[in-house]
């Protein structure tokens, strides 16, 4: 199965060692370590899981890795079958992957108001 | 809903400006790094309150402002052109945000905001002064700011700032990361100035930091931690949540208005005997910068990702274990400074 990045959504940046992903629905942020790296960037350059597990061989770790990714909604199934060129680091480290949702209250209405008919929020009765 | 909409709220509320009394209408000037921002109010009460914070950077004149900010109040304005099911993250209305206009809702205070990015023009209004909240004293048209600095390479960054003689390090993180004590630590040293505590400007191409806003914000229980700033407190502003501390007012020699960014400052509480400054990641910045700016601001997310990134490429990436004592973090800072330039 392929995925697709939805970039309106999500953004990302890959360091040497680290990369850091922003869910900007959510307010949800990411730091993927270890082959979780290079995996997001075969992922997000088209490539299937199936070939992902190909690549890395270790599908079990893989598998739960993409699960999760679909799961935050960070990627999405799709049937892109073109894949961009890309340059990835080969050799296997057990993907590592924390997630960090201290700004999602930051996205939240706030939670005590109620909209009226002009368009004013007004506190809602307790 | 008609896109021609955003334009005449724009025009309406505009209006609801003019209309208000010329005799207590006032302009003032303000510095914007390299450029000007100019504030019309309606009326000196709502000029007073709203300025505390950009005092330290109020010039007499500008040929040319690269903004103009219209902030008023009236209770006039009886219903907006949307619907419930339009407000949406951060305040952000929906079908009220184009290319061109920007608007938000801010909760708590109920003031509604517009930005023209054609005609540079940006609009605070809100239905009685008395219901702006102590907190909006302290970053002032935050969110204005952030919409006009789309178009430029300035970034209204949620950080800190501190600085010895040139050089400046960003000290980054959300709150409760012991970012404004550390900070405010920085009170305790002749050699060390604050740019800011809470928010600040940084051009992004430059690496130029500037500061914005002079007030600093303290949990009450910090206090009795740092006793040191309990003289400098607003005792003023009561229902604030946090006290205030205008530097300007109270110890303007502290406030540097720019300098050039060398560090980022990742602080980390340890309550550890010492204080330590190690070398991090750009990772570990940008996960400190990012989604903080990216979140407290509506709209221009992805733009302001681009700038965090850019921004933290530029800088010398560190992690400030903190101690218990204000001093000690203070005179680390300062050491820190001496030995960087020492090797330049």
């Amino acid at each position: 199965m392929t995925y697709t990045i939805d970039t309106n959504k999500v953004v990302s940046e890959i360091f040497n060692d680290e990369a850091v992903i922003v869910n900007l629905a959510s307010g949800a942020y990411y730091s993927f370590k270890g082959s979780a790296i290079a995996i997001w960037q075969l992922i997000g350059a088209g490539y299937s899981d199936q070939e992902v597990i190909e690549q890395f061989k270790d599908s079990e770790s893989i598998n739960q890795f993409i699960a999760f990714l679909v799961q935050e909604n960070l990627i999405t199934t799709s049937d892109v079958t073109v894949k961009e060129p890309i340059t990835i680091d080969l050799q296997f480290v057990r993907p590592e992957y924390k997630k960090y949702d201290d700004m999602k209250d930051l996205l939240l209405l706030d939670p005590i108001h109620e909209v009226d008919q002009t368009g004013w929020p007004h506190k809602k009765a307790e | 809903m008609n896109a021609s909409h955003p334009e005449q709220f724009f025009k309406t509320l505009k209006a609801l400006y003019s209309s208000s009394s010329t005799r207590q209408r006032s302009a003032v000037h303000v510095r914007l790094a390299e450029s000007f921002l100019t504030i019309h109010f309606s009326r000196p009460e709502i000029k007073a309150y709203m300025l505390s914070s950009l005092s330290h950077i109020l010039i007499d004149n500008v040929h040319s402002a690269a903004i103009t900010i219209y902030c008023f109040d009236s209770p006039l304005l009886t219903t907006f052109p949307w619907q419930g099911q339009n407000y949406g993250v951060q305040g952000a209305i929906e079908g009220f945000n184009t290319p061109r206009f920007q608007t938000a809702y801010q909760h708590g205070s109920g003031a509604v905001m517009m930005y023209d990015h054609d005609t540079k023009e940006g609009i605070y209004w809100v239905k009685d002064f008395n219901d702006i909240p102590y907190w909006e004293r302290s970053f002032p048209f935050r969110t204005i700011l952030h919409w006009w600095s789309r178009d430029t390479t300035l970034l209204l960054l949620h950080a800190a700032g501190i600085a010895q003689k040139y050089s400046s390090a960003l000290l980054s993180g959300k709150s409760g990361s012991g970012k404004s004590s550390t900070t405010l630590s920085c009170l305790l040293r002749d050699d060390l100035q604050i740019a800011g505590d809470d928010y600040v400007l940084v051009d992004t191409e430059t690496s130029m930091l500037y500061s914005l806003y002079n007030c600093a914000k303290v949990e009450w229980d910090n206090l009795e931690r740092l006793d040191f700033l309990k003289p400098l407190v607003d005792r003023n502003i009561k229902e604030a949540e946090k006290a205030m501390i205008f530097m300007h007012d109270t110890c303007t020699e502290k406030v540097m208005q720019k300098s050039r960014l060398d560090y980022a400052f990742v602080p980390v509480v340890c309550k550890a005997n010492k204080t330590t400054i190690v070398e991090c990641t750009e990772a570990e910045v940008l996960k400190s910068i990012a989604p903080t700016t990216m979140f407290q601001l509506p709209s221009g997310q992805t733009e302001t990702f681009k700038k965090c990134i850019a921004l933290t490429k530029k800088l010398k990436p560190y992690r400030i274990e903190l101690g218990t004592e204000a001093s000690e973090i203070a005179a680390v800072i300062s050491e820190f400074f001496i030995q960087k330039r020492q090797v330049l």
